[in-house]
């Protein structure tokens, strides 16, 4: 298989196929003839003449701004705008990525490249490149998720000590705050309750543990030395 | 930490299914599963990722990285990803079999 001489990395190729530029010098035509015509009928021909001559000026003028708009947006403007957006829209991604940024940003150009390698950054593109960037909050939600809860839960539900802490200090958290409103007989009433408290957090924690495929350590046995 | 904790959705079970029928000498990358599975760059690549986490797959550079376009990044499902994928399709169809057939209650009389 040849290899390509090493030229624009990275750059798209332009299409074999330009888009027709057919409008421009029509419009050109039409725009200097009308403004020689207007121009005449205003200082030669009668007042009727002169608004007639000023009112098809005006409509081809409009006729051939609009045809030049079209055709800069479908030549000069689109591609350049589509170009632009693509790789805005993926260094944004890329910036919201994070430290996993520059590895996506070579991920992502390829992608870009397409099969040949050099596909031109087209509207389509767009929306790809607006995939990477939901793909960028989407890794960056799930990795702050990781961190601010699943990290401390999974040390929780890893450690016998601090689950059986967790367990025991919101039971006793709760005895608390029955034994403050309704003192010790309010306690003493509410026993089944706290234990049903005390029993549902225990279960919650073997949950977690099943759910996130946590194993505690096994206890020490006591009569190992026996 | 416990390793990320795959469930396996539609998006997962066809992005393995691509990298596990993938040859070796022509591994998977981001743009062929996206048109393989029909999903698009918003759901792969975050999928792959959960999936790096949780070590059911690898990834690796084109080597060497070509001159006239950008290296791509290849993806392959790993042995402990296969045998968990495997695992989990096991469970899931049990599961199934479970809900759509339970088995009949043989009362234990006497």
């Amino acid at each position: 298989m040849t290899r390509h001489a090493p030229q624009h990395r990275f750059r798209e190729r332009p299409t074999v196929t330009q888009p027709s530029r057919s409008w421009v010098p029509i419009a050109l035509v039409a725009v200097f003839f009308t403004g020689v015509a207007s121009g005449v009928g205003y200082y030669l021909l009668h007042p009727s003449v002169q608004s007639v001559t000023m009112g098809t000026a005006g409509v081809t003028l409009g006729i051939a701004t609009i045809g030049l708009v079209i055709q800069a947006a479908r030549t000069r403007v689109d591609r350049p705008l589509a170009r632009f957006s693509v790789r805005g829209l993926t260094g944004l991604a890329v910036l919201l990525a994070g430290r996993k940024g520059p590895a996506l940003r070579d991920e992502w150009r390829a992608h870009l490249a397409g099969e040949s390698g050099h596909d031109p950054l087209t509207w389509p593109k767009a929306r790809e490149a607006f995939g990477f960037v939901a793909s960028a909050i989407r890794c960056r939600c799930s990795d702050a998720a990781e961190a601010a809860w699943w990290t401390p839960v999974d040390a929780i539900l890893k450690s016998r000590m601090l689950s059986n802490l967790l367990v025991f200090g919101l039971t006793a958290v709760a005895a608390v705050f029955i034994h403050r409103y309704e003192g010790t007989l309010g306690v003493l009433i509410s026993a089944g309750a706290i234990s049903a408290i005390g029993s549902a957090l225990y279960k919650l924690v073997n949950a977690g543990r099943k759910y996130r495929d946590v194993k505690p350590p096994e206890p020490k046995a006591r009569r190992a030395k026996e | 930490m416990s390793a990320t904790k795959i469930r396996l959705t539609a998006v997962i079970m066809d992005v393995l299914d691509v990298l596990t029928s993938s040859p070796p000498d022509n591994p998977a990358w981001g743009l062929q599963l996206c048109e393989q599975t029909g999903y698009g760059t918003g759901t792969i690549y975050p999928a792959l990722d959960r999936l790096m986490k949780a070590g059911w797959i690898s990834d690796r550079w084109e080597d060497p990285p070509p001159q006239d376009r950008p290296r791509r990044r290849f993806y392959e499902i790993t042995s402990t990803g296969r045998e968990q994928y495997a695992a989990a399709l096991r469970a899931r169809s049990e599961r199934r079999a479970a809900w759509l057939h339970p088995a009949p209650h043989t009362g234990a009389g006497a």
